[in-house]
């Protein structure tokens, strides 16, 4: 067993050390800008969403709850807190006797939790206003939300695109400056797309790297990339072509390192003029809320939605309980297998 | 007055505590509160109180944020995570003027409200038409009300540290004692003191507000106390004095019965002297038991303690409604004050017994002083009667009040006959462990918050009153003493009367 963990962490090493080389090769072809530390004053909500699901026989219950926080900062200082729909906001309670397989239901959870936070989100606009929506992830709906095409969730994944767009409108409208703090990004596009010509033997070690991987070391704090569009081609994008051609072309994106010792963030924004400006609101805004803890790089909205957000298991247990005392055919509550084995 | 609603907890609610989240109304730890159950109203009191906030659970996260020099409340809305949770010691049942104990847990999304005062009355088992008003519950418009026979009859322990308002309270318990009328039942009291602290409340107020109970007040200087020897038989003596053996006892008691039986044919009392000379010159008694008994008999004369007969004799100061104070400051030997204790107890015990005075409470300050756990014999004269009257007093109308600042000190035989214990501020672990030990019904939560006892407030526990209860002693109606001064103000007083003086010698020049 040790001799396996010395060669994964030689492997480690060595990786690393190839990606060192790559950014030291990239850096002088890398446009990289500053973003000025500003104390900022204006109004900016946050929405996340929980979700807790219990499979049993035949059945599924899903929980979900989405939060909004607005907040108002004053020249740098956080002046008021609002709560949409309220402070405490009770949870959803989804029942699906659909007989998904097993594909299928993570899938429709995913998408009952996003219409749920979307909806939220789009609400939360009209009724605030706020000069910023910060979404607690991406502003585009994810591939694997989006069903194969014969699935019967296929009419829940295009309402689900009909919530985006209407929450894209509902923010030009409002002039909300919607925004996807994405935490944990995958994505590869600025390395498939934004560097160099590479020599043979960093290819490889640029095809195995994300985005942010790269970035956290090209990227000083205070500092970002370029916005580019989310996608080359929306139209042949296999989420955005779902959208009207106009709305497909308004998402952007930017990579901003707001911590020391954090990653840089992805950060999407909608942005259908393709405004120098905005993108720098964005990053100010983002640069300003995100940089107070060295290690964790997250604006504070998010953060705090995320708490508002985060649901309990005791609640699904409360509810599935609650549910199966009133059945008098107990068959569709059955407990799976998996989950009453007599001995663990 | 709704408080919050009992929430869910690893540990409850189960019938000996639950918590509930405080809705933002003023609350405090030793306050009561009721919920109402199927069984009745149950009442409880908040042994504590703790808050949480999710944005500072984690140090390094508070740290991280902090160490930018920002305060992390710029950012987030920390306040409104903010949540104070009250645990709550449910201590029985309320319904139909009938107390039980509770024996099924609040649920869950109970209501909690505020007691009322009226409710708390009566669990808490006040007289308030004819108890002793020492003081008001913390936190309730409710006065503390103790009924007479319940706080004194199985015995009284004040226990305090130095300061903590042990003599206040006792100042206060007199005022309320001597403001009783006949028909509310008047006893009698003496009061042992030590550092001449009661003397005051045989003056006058200077003060016309100030409540005057000087006329049923009764100082005598303990240099002026005289023990009448012919009193005394061969084992009291015995138990004054340290190494007497039974044969020596035996035959001084021959002796003493001799000089009684002349003192009934008409030679009258005898002094210490007298017994010195009957000692020394009677034939039976070998020259070697001779000298000891002698030399024991000089020793007690030196104090210059014992005459002929009793002065003043018990039956002329314990009487109903009268408190007399045995001033024991100007005394500085240890076994003076112990024998002046020693024998008005006993006298005081056996005149009750016999009938001839009312029911009388002794009040003993520094009872470790006279009542100590371990000492020597010539320490601890007065140790076997007051055990003694601890056992036996109730039955016979003789009560103790000890007041101690080392409880630990103390006699747990006689302390733990104290059925009912007010406690106010105390630190010393050792003291406090004790009076867990001592004191029924007690918890480690209750004796935590007595350290945390301001000056002035107390606990008190057992047979005067249902539940313990926290509460503040009310301010004295009758004046201060000297000894309620703080320094300040001694310091102050002492120099304006050397100035006067030297002023006065100067005029006189």
């Amino acid at each position: 067993m040790q001799s396996n963990i010395d060669e994964i962490a030689d492997r480690i090493n060595n990786t690393e050390q190839e990606r060192i080389k790559l950014a030291d090769f990239v850096k002088p072809h890398i446009k990289k800008l500053t973003v000025p530390f500003e104390k900022f004053s204006g109004t900016v909500a946050a929405t996340d969403g929980g979700l807790l699901a219990k499979s049993f026989h035949g059945s599924d219950v899903v929980v979900t709850k989405a939060v909004s926080v607005v907040m108002d900062y004053l020249d740098g200082k956080l002046n008021s807190t609002n709560y949409f729909p309220e402070l405490h906001t009770p949870p959803q309670t989804y029942f699906s006797q659909k007989g998904l397989d097993y594909s299928e239901v993570d899938c429709s959870k995913s998408i009952l939790r996003i219409k749920h936070e979307i909806r939220n989100a789009r609400n939360t606009i009209s009724k605030f206003a706020p000069d910023y929506m910060l979404l607690d992830g991406s502003i585009v709906p994810q591939q694997a939300d989006k069903p194969k095409p014969e699935s019967v969730l296929l009419d829940d994944y295009k309402s689900l695109v009909e919530l985006y767009s209407e929450l894209y409108n509902t923010a030009n409208n409002y002039g909300t400056q919607l925004v996807g703090i994405v935490e944990d990004s995958r994505a590869n596009r600025f390395v498939n797309s934004h560097l160099p010509a590479l020599p043979k033997d960093l290819e490889s070690i640029a095809r195995q790297t994300q985005d942010t991987h790269l970035l956290y070391y090209l990227l000083e704090k205070g500092e970002k990339t370029s916005g580019f569009t989310y996608a080359e081609n929306p139209s042949k994008h296999p989420i955005l072509q779902d959208f009207s051609s106009e709305l497909g072309a308004w998402p952007m994106v930017f990579y901003l390192r707001t911590a020391e010792y954090d990653r840089p963030l992805r950060i999407e924004y909608l942005n259908p003029a393709k405004s120098g400006e905005t993108e720098q609101n964005v990053a100010k805004m983002a640069y300003f809320l995100a940089s107070f803890n060295k290690e964790y790089g997250i604006p504070a909205p998010i953060i705090e939605a995320d708490l508002r957000a985060a649901l309990d298991s005791k609640e699904l247990d409360f509810i599935c309980n609650k549910i199966s005392d009133k059945l008098t055919h107990k068959g569709a509550m059955l407990e799976l297998r998996r989950n009453k084995r007599p001995f663990k | 007055m709704e408080l919050g609603t009992v929430i869910s907890t690893l540990n409850g609610p189960s019938t000996t505590s639950f918590s509930f989240v405080v809705n933002g109304n003023e609350i405090h730890k030793g306050q009561f509160v009721e919920a109402s159950i199927d069984e009745g109203k149950l009442i409880g009191m908040i042994v504590d109180l703790f808050k949480t906030n999710r944005y500072f659970e984690r140090a390094d996260s508070v740290k991280s944020y902090e160490s930018t020099g920002k305060n992390i409340n710029d950012f987030f809305p920390t306040s409104e995570w903010e949540y104070l949770v009250a645990e709550v010691r449910p201590m029985g049942v309320y319904k139909s003027n009938l107390l039980s104990k509770s024996t099924y847990p609040v649920s869950p999304g109970n209501k909690i409200n505020l007691a009322s005062d009226e409710t708390l009355k009566m669990f808490l088992g006040f007289d308030l038409e004819r108890g002793l008003n020492i003081g008001k519950l913390d936190y309730h418009d409710v006065p503390v009300s103790l009924n007479l026979s319940k706080l004194f009859q199985k015995h009284l322990a004040i226990l305090a540290m130095s300061g903590a308002g042990k003599s206040h309270l006792a100042s206060v318990l007199f005022e309320e004692i001597l403001s009783r009328t006949k028909e509310q039942g008047r006893i009698a009291s003496i009061i042992f003191d030590v550092h001449g602290e009661y003397v005051s409340l045989a003056q006058p107020p200077k003060d016309s507000n100030k409540l005057d109970i000087s006329r049923n007040v009764n100082v005598i200087p303990a240099s002026d106390i005289k023990i009448g020897v012919s009193n005394l038989s061969a084992s009291i003596l015995s138990s004054f004095t340290n190494g007497i053996s039974s044969p020596q006892q035996r035959e001084l008691a021959r002796v003493i019965s001799s000089l009684q039986t002349k003192a009934r044919e008409g030679e009258g009392p005898y002094g210490m002297s007298t017994l010195i000379d009957a000692v020394s010159k009677d034939e039976l008694i070998k020259e070697n038991v001779k000298s000891v008994l002698l030399s024991h008999l000089y020793s007690l004369d030196s104090l210059k303690l014992f005459s002929a007969v009793d002065n003043p004799s018990i039956a002329d100061f314990a009487q109903p409604g009268k408190t007399t104070v045995i001033n024991l400051s100007n005394i500085i030997d240890v076994r003076k004050k112990q024998l002046i204790v020693a024998y008005i107890a006993n006298k005081a015990f056996n005149e009750k017994r016999a009938n001839r005075i009312p029911p009388t409470l002794l009040v003993l300050e520094e009872a470790h002083q006279f009542i100590p756990e371990s000492a020597k014999q010539e320490r601890a004269v007065a140790k076997k009667i007051f055990e003694t009257i601890a056992r036996e007093g109730r039955k016979f109308g003789v009560s103790l009040c000890l007041i101690s600042q080392r409880p630990i000190q103390l006699s747990t035989t006689v302390l733990s006959q104290c059925n009912t214990h007010v406690i106010l501020r105390v630190t010393n672990p050792y003291d406090l462990d004790h009076i867990g030990k001592s004191s029924e019904g007690l918890d480690r939560r209750a004796l935590d918050m007595i350290t945390s006892l301001r000056v002035g407030e107390a606990l008190i526990v057992g047979e005067a009153v249902n539940f313990p209860v926290f509460f503040k002693v009310r301010e004295r109606k009758t004046e201060e003493g000297m000894h309620g001064r703080n320094l300040e103000d001694s310091a102050r007083f002492f120099e304006e009367k050397t100035n006067q003086l030297e002023k006065d010698a100067q005029n006189f020049m």
